[in-house]
């Protein structure tokens, strides 16, 4: 979608146009919904926060003034939502997640299985920042510099998360060992 | 592997379009707005009942009787009526009886 028109459906739906608004969440779902489950590690989590990230870009779509992208306005609500619902439900979370991670893993091969896992427990061990930084710009998904307005980081902060996460990651797959042999 | 691969193995987009998720946010949006007016309707009702129950005990402990209060209590009445008309006329007789099958 095109900035011009990504304007005009905006436009629409500040005027309170629900099937306009209904076009931005097709247009920015799959980046939003992608990000949330790199970094929750749980598709049912990632849809119910993203959820909650949308409705809630409904209501506050008058403060988003254009500066950034509508995408990086609704990944900054959805890292809101994200950290508060983290707080709420740490425990419980672990739990299911590690239920999930087993029932995912008996529906692929077993390497990427493990694979899986093991970037699943690296990811889970970064601070919370940094494991946004990395959701968001790993797949290159986003800009750093769009990571830092999602994430309301320092842009240099943001390329050393990414840097550090992404070695992390590596590491726990053994993949600079790979390349180094 | 690069970082493409790494990202999907920590989680894949997901397929797309899913009228199903847009639904599922429209109806969240309905559902936040229908708590957002509750909320609104509990404070008003909550506001006046606590203003009434705050006036009585202060016009009596500034010496005001219900026979000095009469024609204010008159004058309340009829603003109110006045407003309830109001109201009606603005949303037109379409919307009164839209109110009247609603219940």
């Amino acid at each position: 979608m095109d900035a011009a028109a990504e304007a005009r459906l905006i436009e629409r739906a500040r005027k309170g146009d629900l099937r306009a608004f209904g076009e931005l969440v097709d247009a920015h779902q799959p980046s939003v919904r992608a990000f949330l489950r790199r970094l929750t590690g749980n598709a049912a989590d990632a849809d119910d926060v993203a959820q909650e990230a949308f409705a809630r870009t409904w209501e506050v779509l008058h403060r988003f003034d254009g500066a950034s992208t509508l995408r990086t306005f609704i990944c900054g609500v959805a890292v809101m939502y994200w950290r508060r619902s983290r707080r709420s439900n740490t425990r419980r979370q672990a739990r299911e997640d590690a239920y999930a991670d087993l029932a995912d893993a008996d529906a692929e091969p077993y390497a990427r299985a493990a694979q899986r896992l093991a970037l699943r427990r690296a990811m889970d061990q970064l601070p919370e920042d940094q494991r946004a930084a990395l959701a968001l710009c790993l797949g290159q998904d986003f800009t750093h510099a769009e990571a830092a307005e999602v994430l309301k980081l320092p842009l240099g902060t943001v390329k050393s998360h990414v840097a550090r996460g992404r070695a992390r990651l590596r590491a726990a797959l053994d993949l600079d060992a790979e390349n180094d042999a | 592997m690069n970082d493409r691969d790494l990202a999907d193995l920590l989680g894949d987009a997901p397929p797309t379009p899913d009228p199903r998720f847009r639904l599922d946010v429209l109806s969240r949006v309905a559902r936040r707005a229908r708590q957002f007016a509750a909320a609104e309707r509990a404070v008003r009702t909550i506001g006046a009942f606590t203003a009434i129950g705050v006036f009585f005990p202060l016009a009596q402990a500034l010496g005001l009787t219900l026979a000095d209060m009469q024609p204010l209590f008159m004058a309340a009445a009829i603003v109110g009526v006045a407003y309830l008309f109001a109201k009606a006329m603005a949303r037109g007789p379409r919307g009164v009886l839209l109110a009247l099958r609603m219940r």
